[in-house]
């Protein structure tokens, strides 16, 4: 069982990695300037991550208990609620007839569609996650050598998000609403 | 591009607590990693930090009344 959801909290922090990088593309490849709601999904995401990143911390120094799942559990679905309330906001922002949306379209969807669905898949893993903590009473210790390279991947993805964001912004207190260029560069 | 959007330019600007809230991720990272119980201090300081920066988003009026 313990491997089972070591799995689940690797694939669950690789989606939300996977899903980070694939905006950093968006931003520096693309030349795509993330608005401040984008940003705001961003740091969700992040915050997102802490819950199955715990799981993984924690089978790092003994086995794991019901109260590592609960916990871990807990950071997933209160992330999750707030990213869910971030996306919604913006969709709802553009869901007039004629308003082309915010950006660019991923498989015929915008970012914050695509943001929405990601928190709401989140918070469906991480209530499956809490009932099936059910089925076993105890977990076993287990080796899980991808642990430190999840943790350094993630946290370079969050340190290149918090560069990003101070080369977008500047030292200016406001962001615009639709960025058209680097602030920090251009004043 | 926003001719159909109800807020104005104005009224969609955020406070830019961002660069702030990211440290606060990057503070619970390194409190889940070393195993400090801090980090559950810094994760609901940057949940609730969120949740800050999109109330003070929304200025539009929410019509509750049935």
């Amino acid at each position: 069982m313990s491997r089972l959801y070591l799995i689940a909290a690797t694939l669950n922090t690789l989606a939300l990695t996977f899903v980070l990088v694939a905006a950093l593309i968006v931003q520096f490849v693309l030349g795509e300037l993330p608005c401040p709601l984008c940003f705001l999904q961003r740091i969700a995401i992040m915050a997102c991550a802490m819950g199955p990143l715990f799981l993984l911390a924690q089978n790092r120094r003994s086995a794991l208990t019901h109260r590592d799942l609960a916990i871990s559990g807990g950071m997933s679905v209160l992330a999750a609620l707030v990213g869910i309330a971030i996306a919604t906001r913006q969709v709802l922002l553009h869901i007039l007839p004629g308003d082309p949306g915010y950006g660019g379209t991923v498989l015929g969807m915008h970012l914050y569609t695509i943001c929405l669905l990601v928190f709401i898949g989140h918070a469906l893993a991480a209530g499956l996650m809490l009932v099936g903590a059910s089925m076993t009473e105890s977990f076993s210790p287990r080796r899980w050598p991808i642990t430190n390279g999840l943790f350094f991947a993630f946290g370079l993805v969050v340190i290149i998000n918090l560069i990003g964001v101070v080369m977008e912004a500047g030292w200016h207190w406001m962001l615009p609403p639709n960025p058209v260029s680097y602030l920090l560069m251009s004043s | 591009m926003q001719k159909f959007s109800v807020l104005t330019k104005e009224q969609q600007d955020h406070k830019m607590f961002f660069a702030l809230l990211i440290l606060m991720i990057l503070a619970t990272l390194l409190s889940i990693w070393y195993g400090r119980p801090a980090y559950a201090a810094w994760f609901m300081l940057a949940t609730i930090g969120i949740a800050i920066v999109l109330a003070l988003d929304i200025d539009t009026p929410l019509n509750l009344t049935f």
